[in-house]
């Protein structure tokens, strides 16, 4: 149940980019041809996102197998891959016996992203041609009768429990239970300066240099697969793109078992922790900038060459630039992973440098959920801050795209 | 010669896109690549421009060998078919873009070039508006703006106009031969619409399947077409089987008269152009078109019997 809300936001989000990608003309057709509102669901929408729906469904499987912050905390009795696995390296110290059960996690990761890439060729079909929005006043599309309030019902009941969710985080942090009532306190609040505000800042600053430096890395990789098609570079793209379905718990075993040796000791340094979320975000930032690229008409990058201007210049000038907003797209989704992530870094930090999700992790497992709760509400806030900051930023109208739709009026 | 291009030739694995191409351009010369989508036309600018690397041949400008020169180093400059603005940059840092890197011009001169440039091409009111809220026509003056403040010894155009509206197509053709002529710069335009080519080269350079089939000026080619190809890419042609011998007769050369002159036909269709009418007529076998000026038309009924006169 908690697995299932936590996941529908991001796959509806995911569905509803197949959706908007699907040429409105086909809809407008489909009506013209005589289908109601609900055959045309049936026959034409449906079949269409399809890919994006499967897509959707099993990221969200997989990135449930993986997780186990949420089972350790409210999985009780049951047993868990991920959870297990976690306690096998802490509780029991043996590293080789968890690298085996997060194999197993992997096997159907595996198979996920086989899949995912299979059908995201699919997907792209859909995107590049023809109109993507009803025009203003053109008939919209309304589903009458018991369906429509089925599914508003439910659309409502999630909208509902998600609001319930968030409000209970940030009723808990302010209240206590006194055995018969929810009293107002700050106790909470003040028990953070034990220690508490250093690993939420300790969050703070890895999540902006991870999200930084993954945008830097992931952009010039995307510039160089798309650009300067080099043999192996499909292989590069496929390496790079790894890591974002790799179970977490599997990455940070895997990142104990390569730093604990020569030539590279890292374990317990920050640097193992920043590296660990740069490189899982790494495979984000490359597909944005490569969504941005493929849009852009290399004859903007040839006409610069031509007017004499120092290749290093070009990028510098134009290509970087343009790329803007994938970097703003990438730096959000670092920056909130970074913040919100448990399962690849529980294993690699040091005990004295936690962080604020572990910290949470923690107070919870001792059942402090009142600590817990503020820990969660400061994590919601400044991610929900950065988020709109970085989102109102993104929607200042992009000049690549802005000349691109001029052109082919 | 000014620029050469001497066996130049561009394979892509087994396909020859181009093959074995030699054409003389004088300076100051007008010359257009015309052919149809495919003929290699593309490849051949883009060969020039340095953006592709010939597998043989030469590519010789003022007597310089610059087939292996990088584009960024090639005293030549395109206008993209897409004008490829840079669209983060507005109109006078587009134009002025290119000066940027060159030592010579200190920021002041280049701003006062940029001006010049800009006013050259009628856009001074448009100097800090954002490229992308420009018109079609006036991007394409910003395009052709930021090449030519470099001074290159050449200019290549590919399809410049073939994002214009007809109307504008005909007003900016007009300009760009204009400024040619003011300015005495050796262009290169690739296109693939005739009329254009007929109208602003001073030679035109015709290409199928990556050869060049005929070379000459507008009124050569039109007039003395080589084969049935350029006849037939260049306007249209009738192709008429009298006994033994073929003739190629464009349609504005065939008139219809009364009186006897041997010829004889019947209208099966009509269609009214505007400034002239274009009859069908069955001659034998064979279905010819005839072009009839509007002023000498005197309406032929679809059905009647005509006699025809070649011109």
């Amino acid at each position: 149940m908690m697995q299932a809300l936590s996941e529908i936001s991001l796959s509806a989000i995911l569905i509803i980019g197949v959706l908007q990608g699907i040429d409105k003309n086909l809809i407008n057709a489909s009506r013209d041809l005589g289908a109601s509102p609900y055959e045309t669901i049936k026959r034409v929408v449906l079949p269409s996102a399809k890919s994006g729906i499967i897509v959707a469904g099993f990221i969200a499987f997989v990135k449930s197998l993986a997780d186990f912050g949420t089972p350790i905390i409210i999985g009780g009795n049951f047993k868990f891959l991920a959870t297990e696995s976690y306690l096998t390296v802490i509780g029991r110290s043996n590293l080789p016996k968890a690298s085996a059960m997060s194999v197993l996690i992997l096997v159907p990761a595996m198979l996920v992203f086989a899949f995912y890439r299979y059908h995201m060729k699919d997907l792209q079909l859909f995107t590049n041609t023809g109109s993507k929005t009803f025009e203003s006043g053109e008939t919209g599309f309304e589903l009458k009768g018991p369906l429509n309030t089925f599914l508003g019902i439910l659309t409502w009941f999630f909208i509902i429990v998600m609001i319930l969710q968030y409000v209970t985080i940030f009723g808990s942090a302010i209240t206590y239970y006194n055995g018969k009532n929810y009293v107002f306190t700050l106790k909470h609040i003040k028990l953070m300066r034990y220690g508490k505000w250093g690993s939420f800042f300790r969050s703070i600053r890895y999540s902006l240099i991870a999200g930084i430096s993954t945008s830097f890395i992931g952009l010039l990789l995307s510039y160089y697969i798309e650009r300067r098609r080099f043999i192996g570079s499909k292989i590069i793209d496929f390496i790079a793109t790894l890591p974002y379905i790799i179970p977490g718990t599997f990455f940070g075993i895997g990142y104990i078992l390569a730093f604990n040796n020569r030539p590279l000791i890292l374990t317990g340094t920050e640097i193992i922790v920043i590296l660990n979320c740069i490189f899982r975000q790494i495979p984000i930032a490359s597909k944005a900038g490569s969504a941005v690229l493929t849009n852009m008409n290399p004859e903007i990058e040839n006409a610069a060459k031509d007017l004499g201007v120092p290749k290093i210049f070009v990028i510098k000038d134009i290509i970087l630039p343009l790329l803007k907003p994938a970097f703003l797209i990438s730096f959000i989704n670092t920056f909130t992973t970074t913040m919100t992530t448990v399962g690849a870094i529980i294993f690699i930090i040091s005990p004295g440098a936690k962080v604020a999700t572990v910290e949470m992790f923690n107070t919870l497992r001792d059942g402090d959920y009142g600590i817990g709760a503020v820990i969660a509400n400061l994590i919601i806030i400044s991610t929900l801050l950065i988020n709109m900051v970085f989102s109102k930023l993104i929607q200042q109208p992009n000049p690549a795209k802005a000349l691109e739709s001029k052109f082919h009026r | 010669m000014y620029l050469q291009l001497q066996n130049l030739t561009k394979q892509f694995d087994n396909i020859t896109a181009v093959n074995d191409m030699n054409v003389n351009i004088k300076k100051g010369e007008l010359v257009s690549l015309l052919g149809p989508s495919g003929c290699g036309k593309t490849t051949t600018l883009k060969m020039i421009g340095g953006f592709l690397k010939p597998t043989r041949g030469k590519v010789i400008l003022d007597g310089i060998d610059i087939t292996n020169l990088e584009p960024e180093k090639r005293p030549i400059t395109t206008v993209f078919q897409s004008y490829a603005l840079f669209p983060h940059m507005n109109v006078q840092e587009n134009v002025g873009y290119g000066l940027k890197y060159r030592k010579q011009y200190s920021k002041k001169a280049a701003r006062e070039k940029v001006d010049e440039m800009l006013d050259m091409v009628g856009l001074k009111d448009f100097a800090r508006q954002n490229v992308t809220k420009l018109s079609g026509g006036q991007q394409q003056r910003v395009a052709f703006a930021r090449a030519l403040i470099l001074n290159p010894k050449v200019l290549l155009l590919d399809e410049p106009f073939s994002n214009l509206d007809a109307k504008l197509r005909v007003k900016m053709r007009n300009e760009i031969k204009e400024l040619q002529k003011k300015i005495q710069i050796t262009m290169i335009f690739v296109t693939h619409d005739q009329e254009e080519a007929l109208s602003i080269s001073d030679r035109i350079v015709i290409m199928n399947d990556g050869v060049i089939v005929q070379i000459g000026s507008p009124k050569d080619i039109y007039t003395n077409p080589k084969n049935q190809f350029v006849a037939d890419f260049i306007g249209r042609v009738n192709t008429l089987k009298l006994g033994e011998k073929t003739l190629l007769i464009r349609p504005e050369n065939i008139a219809i008269t009364s009186e006897d002159t041997g010829h004889n036909g019947k209208i099966i269709q009509k269609q009214y152009m505007g400034p002239y009418t274009t009859y069908f007529i069955k001659i034998g076998e064979q279905t010819i078109q005839a072009d009839i000026s509007s002023i000498t038309d005197e309406a032929w009924e679809i059905g009647e019997s005509v006699n025809i006169k070649f011109m």
